[in-house]
């Protein structure tokens, strides 16, 4: 037990650390929910009833689409776009997918690659970009689920203010809806691309994601 | 857990967050107070159509009419009796009726009450209906 705490350490903090944000985030908003309804009269709604309503959907799931969208483009990026001296790049000979030998597939699979690896064909295809393909799934799905809960907290406001409700296709076209997506967006790719620059000359010591400390601003591709 | 699992488990559960969420709850409530209010008003039963009025939008048409609710409201002008469209949404609700009205409606401690009714959309999608009464 306590190896396999130790052994998983990284996952477990980030999924407790994950749970409490989105449990506090929830009392929070339902809080702040019922705020706005007792200033307009309206009445307040239980925390079971929030839990499930489209107001919390939407806060969720549009800060989920912008993080999955961020670490899709990320794994992308990083296999064709280099930064010199950043410990998140490739080295600057190496853009692009790589040979199957430098990357052990097919014919080049060690006894221990995933079987996939060594298949060959499309499901080796498949296994090559299946991160890519899990993380861009995950993004579409939570972006959809954004679509659909901000349309009915949006036609929720909208009606408050006797105003007509929106379709689905002219929610999609609205202002309310990419704000809420743009200002997500935004916010993700700054700071990958601060991370990217800053860890050039930066160091966190004993961090994968930094260089040892010692490693000069030059190198690119070495981790600590 | 591997990463078909886990894609699995957050589909099942955006997916069914997102049909929870979609709509109010006891939404043909709403489209039930919209058209019980009309019926009462245009039968000329002031009270009973008052009953269905918000707290809000008693005060508001007493205080525009200068005359008790129950005699506000049967002289309204209003026109439909039937419910051809409910969108309800959280705590709100937009019922259209068969004859051109539209009625909005907040969730309430005692069910759903009519916020303002007697409404008319206008040309700009963005501007509030116009309505005989509202809060």
């Amino acid at each position: 037990m306590k190896k396999f705490v130790r052994d998983n350490s990284l996952s477990i903090f980030f999924l407790a650390l994950f749970l409490l944000a989105l449990g506090f985030q929830s009392l929070a908003g339902w809080q702040d929910f019922n705020n706005a309804q007792l200033r307009h009269h309206g009445e307040a709604i239980g925390y079971g009833r929030y839990l499930v309503s489209s107001e919390f959907g939407v806060a969720m799931l549009e800060n989920w689409q912008s993080e999955y969208l961020q670490f899709t483009l990320y794994v992308v990026a990083t296999v064709w776009f280099l930064q010199r001296g950043s410990p998140e790049s490739k080295e600057l000979d190496q853009p692009g997918p790589e040979s199957d030998e430098e990357q052990k597939v097919g014919r080049h699979a060690d006894a221990d690659s995933p079987r996939w690896a060594g298949a060959g064909g499309l499901r080796a295809s498949l296994y090559s970009n299946s991160l890519l393909i899990v993380m861009g799934a995950i993004w579409v799905l939570s972006w959809l689920g954004q679509s659909i809960t901000g349309r009915v907290a949006y036609n929720e406001e909208r009606i408050e203010h006797m105003q007509g409700a929106l379709s689905y296709g002219e929610y999609l076209g609205s202002a309310d809806f990419w704000e809420r997506t743009l200002q997500n967006w935004q916010s993700e790719f700054l700071a990958v691309g601060s991370m990217a620059i800053l860890a050039v000359y930066l160091r966190q010591r004993g961090s994968p994601e930094s260089k040892p400390v010692g490693a000069a601003h030059e190198h690119t591709g070495v981790t600590g | 857990m591997g990463a078909r699992r886990a894609l699995h488990s957050l589909t099942i559960c955006v997916v069914g967050l997102t049909l929870a969420g979609c709509g109010a709850h006891d939404a043909d409530g709403a489209a039930d107070a919209a058209e019980q209010l009309y019926t009462a008003a245009k039968g000329g039963d002031g009270a009973a159509a008052c009953e269905w009025l918000s707290a809000d939008t008693r005060e508001q048409l007493e205080q525009d009419e200068q005359k008790p609710c129950l005699e506000a409201i049967v002289a309204l002008e209003l026109s439909g009796s039937r419910s051809t469209k409910t969108s309800a949404y959280i705590t709100e609700a937009k019922v259209d009726l068969d004859g051109g009205d539209s009625v909005f409606l907040e969730e309430t401690p005692s069910g759903w009450r009519v916020t303002a009714a007697g409404c008319k959309p206008v040309p700009d999608q963005e501007a509030p209906y116009e309505c005989e009464v509202e809060s």
